[in-house]
């Protein structure tokens, strides 16, 4: 590791010593590698290069030595790996328990994750009372899942039938429609049955319901029309009206 | 196919009854008539059915006739008159009895109008051009022939004094109009009393 291959990677020289910056470099990243192995924290300011350095020097670390998980963690895992399987979702990989997902891969391994996998010292890990607690009820998420299936279901099962009844019931309306027009002869139009006129529904002379005209009133046409319009008004709505209401004699 | 048939047999049908209505009312136009063919001898017999076209008619005369009524209440004559000269130019139905009843009632009242504007000859042409138009007696024609009568009595009184042979005959004349109206009233008098007793 030098200044040259930071700067110039394909041109490294190994024939050229070791300068002393290079030197305090190179034991700088060492501290942080033996401090990443011990579980401490990184420092919160670093250089993107140096902390893309550690981060692939952590996971060679974790992947040349065995992971020892307790039995409840591991358990609580196989667990959540079946439940996901069974559901067929994987939980979103910002949830919490996310981070130590079997399928996920961390890009940046904190220092607790980390610790967890080094496997080199018993760490316990923070929080550690939830984890059990979650592992205690492990057993129950299989039940659970099971449920919020058969919820699902359920949910979904008045739309199901709705859309099953209406689909039946457009077949239907089709299929008898076919079958009335095939099978039966075509209905006749009802005829309509003519209305019997009476007296006062017909157009006729107004003699009989004037009268006589005095001599006097005989630039009364006003008033007589007046009459002659009522009693022709109450034929007229009277046909209006049997005709709309169809009520005839038989 | 047989639709068809069915609908001309119909039509058949149909046409052969309008032929024998339309026949049928000319002879009954024809009988009965004392010379003038108009019937006397026989109450009118119901027409259609009442139409809306003869409702819409009457209801126009009507309101042209109450318009007559407001004009001779503020005293003008003059539009009264030609609010009632308005009826006579409502199309009423074909052979509607009450369209003919309203002309001659119009005609009687738009002649009273007249007279007393002076115009006794438009007068007397409005009432007898509206008892050649009638085809049947009725009160109205009776009503109308008295109208005649009253306006051959202004030309008698108007005649008086310049012309008195023309004023006598005028008189006469005035005298067989009201013995016309009431030849017309009696005989109807008759049918109608007739037609109630056989009712």
């Amino acid at each position: 590791m030098s200044r040259d291959d930071r700067d110039l990677p394909g041109e490294l020289d190994q024939d050229q010593p070791v300068t002393p910056a290079e030197q305090t470099r190179a034991e700088a990243f060492g501290k942080w590698i033996d401090a990443l192995s011990a579980g401490e924290p990184l420092p919160p300011a670093m250089d993107s290069d140096d902390r893309a350095l550690l981060e692939t020097a952590s996971m060679v670390l974790a992947s040349s030595r065995a992971v020892d998980l307790e039995p409840e963690r591991a358990r609580r895992l196989v667990d959540e790996a079946l439940e996901n399987a069974m559901v067929g979702q994987w939980p979103p990989a910002d949830s919490r328990s996310g981070e130590h997902h079997l399928g996920t891969a961390p890009r940046g391994l904190t220092g607790r994750a980390l610790g967890r996998l080094s496997g080199s010292r018993a760490v316990p890990p923070e929080g550690d009372g939830d984890d059990r607690e979650a592992a205690s009820r492990s057993s129950t998420d299989l039940v659970l899942s099971g449920r919020r299936r058969a919820d699902r279901v359920l949910r979904h099962l008045p739309w199901a039938v709705a859309s099953l009844a209406a689909a039946a019931a457009v077949v239907l309306f089709v299929t008898t429609h076919k079958h009335d027009r095939k099978g039966q002869a075509p209905v006749p139009p009802v005829a309509e049955r003519p209305l019997r006129l009476q007296v006062a529904n017909t157009s006729r002379p107004a003699d009989p319901l004037i009268g006589p005209i005095d001599r006097r009133d005989a630039g009364g046409a006003s008033e007589r029309l007046d009459i002659l319009f009522a009693d022709r008004m109450d034929g007229y709505r009277d046909l209006v009206l049997r005709r709309a209401l169809r009520v005839e004699e038989p | 196919m047989r639709g068809w048939l069915a609908a001309m047999l119909i039509a058949l049908v149909g046409m052969g009854g309008g032929a024998a209505g339309m026949v049928a009312g000319c002879a009954t136009r024809d009988d009965g008539s004392p010379g003038d063919g108009r019937r006397v001898t026989k109450l009118p017999q119901p027409g259609p059915e009442l139409s809306q076209e003869l409702m819409i008619a009457l209801a126009m005369a009507r309101n042209y006739h109450h318009k007559a009524e407001i004009y001779l209440k503020e005293a003008r004559i003059e539009q009264a008159t030609t609010a009632v000269r308005q009826v006579l130019s409502i199309q009423f139905p074909t052979g509607s009895s009450e369209g003919e009843d309203i002309e001659l009632d119009a005609r009687a009242r738009l002649a009273k109008l007249l007279v007393p504007q002076g115009k006794l000859d438009e007068a007397m042409a409005v009432v007898n051009e509206g008892i050649a138009r009638a085809h049947r007696h009725s009160f109205f024609l009776a009503n109308l022939h008295s109208v005649r009568g009253e306006v051959l009595e202004a030309r008698a009184a108007k005649l008086a004094e310049r012309d008195k042979g023309q004023a006598a005959a005028a008189r006469r004349e005035a005298i067989e109009s009201y013995d016309q109206a009431i030849q017309i009233e009696k005989a109807l008098i008759e049918q109608l009393s007739g037609g109630e007793e056989a009712e």
